[in-house]
């Protein structure tokens, strides 16, 4: 709790002039009545004049109805306000600090009263949660005098967060590209082996399994020949999510950011393909920086949840931090594992972003990117900058990126359109 | 999400106008020439309510006291002139403080109860102030009034300005 001193709210201004007025007109004309006048003035005046601000001494508890919500949950909050000093509060006015990440739905989370000491004062305001920790700043309380003339600010804390996990569901196969390890997965490679898919066929050697023995062809011309399958491999992928501060575009207010978007996206992709066996990891590009090295099994699952949630990189307002885009870059390739393919969720706001993905498809990590559509075409500069943005998104198609352009619908369609397209 | 409507809050809107109103009728009741001019000072009172501007308030209520002046000034009798100052100041009152609650609050929240402690507060001090001042008046009828009343304006000045 922090104390600032009052400052005169200039509220009874004026009142002065009032009393002077009447005494003025009063006394060269000799009447009672504006002699009384000038008296009301000056009693306000001294009213004004007595007694100052007094020091709020206020005790606050703020309690919500579930402090881990699921996304979209509505979530009540109460907030108590105790005066916990010994001089009634006449005019108290409450504003409580909502975390900027939060939208409260229902009522306000503002309330104006009066308390006497040892009273309470209840209000109570309901917010939609959003995927991340959400701190509430301190409550500030505006206190004045019976009078109003003077005011002064108090800030009461109480330490409330209400974090929300995102659920991770899996809503669709995220396809890779053909970049994997050499361990067993679903990927299907270029590499002959067991798998399901014809590859080839080739002179029997000595050691091919039996079963892959092609008996037809022996029965008809008398020669051993084995069959070849695509081998089935799994692969590590990396999750790269823009977070600069040019990611941060949204169509209007109620919409998610282009960053909310891609990170709910990531979350659906990471639970896709860690129950598909591949090795995820996940990395942001943006001023905070955040990498989970490419693992797999139910702790990597439950760490990436986490991250998701609350990890400041993904953030739902942009960072303050300054960014330094090729350090950062230099970082992450440090980074990456070799075999690593990456899929990057940005939505191309920007030039840069679309040449460090050339440049990242260049050194060899098979780059997938998806890209959540922020632009709208009400007015010409938002038309010019979707056309803007459709222009990178073919030049990265024609260096043979693989572009999913996500737009309204849900994800989980617009794989569906874009595998259907994509021929290996 | 639920945006701030910054304007000044119903109620503190109804107990303004109400008691610019009084003030209004107590002035025109004596002298019309006076409520006409305080009608006027209403209007502007409650175009600044509208547009939650305090300096269009502090006009609005400035020429509202200038009708019961102006009614002061033509020899009404003394409590109708106290009656419509003192309604006049409440106004004006009322609706700065409204205005400032919005402000600060916004429309949509609960503000009753702060708003009608401070109401209250000044509606008491006023009355308190109308009583000394009328009975001052009243006991001194048979001799020197004038003089007796301004004797107690010149006291009560001095009285607030050693409380600083």
């Amino acid at each position: 709790m922090s104390y600032v001193d009052a400052v005169d709210t200039e509220h009874w201004a004026g009142i002065g002039a009032l009393a002077f007025a009447a005494f003025a007109l009063g006394l060269p004309f000799q009447r009672p009545g504006l002699f009384l006048v000038a008296l009301v003035g000056v009693g306000f005046a001294a009213y004004a004049r007595f007694g100052d601000a007094p020091a709020a001494d206020l005790t606050l508890d703020r309690e919500l109805s579930d402090p881990s919500p699921s996304p979209d949950d509505e979530v009540t909050v109460t907030v108590t306000v105790e005066n916990a000093g010994s001089s009634t509060i006449p005019d108290l006015r409450l504003v409580d600090g909502v975390p900027p990440g939060l939208s409260v739905t229902d009522g306000t989370a503002r309330l104006g009263t009066a308390l006497r000491p040892g009273k309470r004062a209840t209000f109570s305001y309901t917010v939609t949660a959003t995927r991340g920790a959400h701190d509430w700043a301190p409550l500030t309380a505006i206190v004045r005098n019976a009078s109003g003339s003077r005011e002064r600010r108090v800030e009461v804390d109480h330490e409330t967060t209400l974090r929300c996990l995102p659920t991770l569901e899996a809503s669709s196969d995220l396809p890779l590209r053909g970049l994997t390890t050499p361990y067993s997965g679903r990927v299907a490679t270029d590499v002959a082996g067991s798998g399901l898919e014809f590859h080839s066929t080739r002179e029997y050697r000595r050691g091919d399994p039996l079963s892959r023995v092609d008996w037809n062809r022996y029965a008809r011309s008398g020669e051993l020949s084995t069959v070849s399958f695509r081998e089935e491999r799994a692969a590590t992928v990396v999750l790269l999510i823009d977070s600069r501060e040019a990611a941060y575009r949204a169509p209007d207010e109620e919409t998610p950011n282009a960053v909310e978007r891609s990170v709910e996206a990531a979350g659906e992709a990471f639970s896709a393909l860690l129950s598909t066996g591949d090795r995820v990891g996940i990395a942001s590009y943006g001023p905070e920086a955040c990498w989970l090295a490419p693992t797999t099994g139910e702790q990597h699952r439950a760490t990436a949840r986490r991250l998701l949630a609350d990890h400041p990189a993904f953030s739902v307002s942009p960072s303050e931090e300054p960014f330094y885009p090729s350090i950062a870059l230099r970082r992450l390739r440090r980074r990456l594992p070799a075999d690593a393919q990456i899929v990057l969720f940005s939505p191309v706001t920007d030039d840069y972003i679309a040449t460090v993905a050339e440049r990242l498809d260049a050194y060899g990590h098979q780059l997938t990117l998806i890209s959540p559509d922020p632009t709208v075409d009400d007015t010409a500069t938002h038309r010019l900058a979707r056309l803007e943005r459709d222009t990178r998104l073919r030049r990265l198609r024609s260096h043979g990126i693989r572009v999913i352009d996500w737009g309204e619908r849900p994800l989980a369609v617009e794989l569906a359109r874009a595998t259907r397209r994509w021929s290996r | 999400m639920t945006e701030i409507t910054r304007e000044p809050s119903r109620f503190g809107v109804a107990v303004a106008a109400g008691l610019a109103l009084l003030s209004v009728a107590a002035t025109a009741v004596v002298v019309p020439a006076g409520g006409a001019v305080a009608g006027l000072g209403l209007v502007v009172l409650l175009a600044g309510l509208a547009v939650a501007s305090r300096r269009l308030i502090t006009n609005g209520g400035g020429v509202l006291l200038l009708g019961a002046l102006y009614a002061g000034y033509t020899g009404a009798p003394p409590l109708l002139v106290l009656v419509g100052a003192l309604t006049g100041v409440l106004a004006w009152d009322a609706a700065s403080n409204a205005v400032s609650v919005g402000e600060q609050l916004g429309k949509e929240t609960d503000t009753t109860r702060g708003e009608i402690v401070h109401v209250v507060s000044s509606v008491l001090v006023g009355s308190l102030a109308v009583a000394v001042g009328y009975a001052v008046y009243l006991a001194a009828a048979g001799g020197q009034p004038i003089a007796s009343v301004f004797l107690l304006v010149v006291g009560a000045v001095a009285l607030i300005n050693a409380l600083r």
